[in-house]
């Protein structure tokens, strides 16, 4: 049994390492994102630029961006932070493992889970938030340099440069919302082995007579 | 191993640590707890037949009893079991 549970628990401690790490590197590129929107929102002033309503709405979104980055990278790390030192003592590991070493590393992913719930739950509420500013964001500065003739139906793109920006913004929503869904994903897993957990402490209790007085 | 664990975790932690002899400062920085709840600990392991106490000299050390066995093997049986019958995360 060792050796199929061994496996089942190291890859998911890879797919949640790689999770968390690739939210770590898109927590860094939301926060440059949003001080590039702020920074161009307010460049626009400088130079003379109308305050229009579609700017105002790009630069509070900026600013909402950059500090879901924040928050984003922040609890990455905390997550990570847990995950490494056990992930590592794993890795380091050469032969058959044994079955005290195994229940360990679930022992202290259980520990760590049960710890970074709340981080793991503003992690699922982060990225979903950052997902759709992001849209929001993709499709306003689409908005701004896409024109639309009625009469004739035909759509105008004033600066061709800016199509890699706004894939890029696309691209990082996307990202944000498919974390929010593994994220969510992982977290459900988990806690239906912390509610096992809850019922096997009920028999250990019971069969050993093992109870706090 | 840091984190939040259960009494149950920490009981398992301590009782393997203890399968050769330990002293009270070894299990204590080992399961990382404080004297005050290690005491507790170890005072509750004992008093259930779990852990003895042995004296060689000046040195006390606990070590884990026959009966701490069934409690590890039971114990690992449940907790591999969350691995084969929940469904896993994977990317």
């Amino acid at each position: 049994m060792t050796d199929e549970t061994l496996t089942r628990f190291k890859s998911e401690l890879n797919s949640f390492s790689i999770l968390v790490l690739m939210n770590l590197v898109f927590g860094a590129l939301v926060m440059a994102f949003g001080v590039q929107f702020i920074v161009t929102s307010v460049s626009g002033l400088t130079n003379g630029q109308s305050l229009s309503l579609l700017r105002i709405v790009a630069g509070s979104l900026s600013m909402v961006c950059f500090g879901l980055g924040i928050s984003w990278i922040i609890s990455s790390v905390e997550i990570l932070d847990g995950i490494d030192s056990i992930r590592s003592e794993f890795k380091d590991l050469t032969g058959p493992v044994s079955d005290e070493t195994l229940t360990s590393g679930i022992v202290g992913m259980m520990a760590h889970y049960r710890g970074n719930k709340k981080t793991i739950r503003t992690m699922i509420l982060v990225c979903s938030l950052g997902g759709f500013c992001f849209l929001a964001l993709a499709i306003i500065n689409s908005m701004e340099f896409f024109s639309i003739s009625l009469s004739s139906g035909r759509l105008t793109l004033n600066n061709y440069l800016l199509i890699p920006s706004v894939l890029l913004t696309l691209g990082v929503a996307l990202v944000s919302l498919l974390s929010s869904y593994y994220f969510t994903h992982f977290s459900r897993a988990w806690d239906q082995r912390l509610q096992e957990t809850a019922r096997y402490e009920d028999t250990l209790k019971k069969s050993l007579g093992i109870e706090k007085e | 191993m840091t984190g939040r664990r259960s009494s149950y975790e920490i009981y398992w932690e301590i009782l393997v640590y203890c399968k050769s002899p330990r002293s009270f400062t070894a299990i204590i920085n080992r399961c990382d707890l404080n004297s005050k709840t290690g005491q507790e600990y170890l005072e509750f392991l004992s008093s259930k037949g779990y852990l003895s106490l042995t004296k060689e000299g000046e040195k006390t050390s606990y070590v884990s009893t026959n009966r701490a066995s069934e409690y590890i093997a039971l114990f690992t049986e449940m907790y591999q079991n969350l691995f084969d019958t929940i469904p896993g995360f994977r990317l």
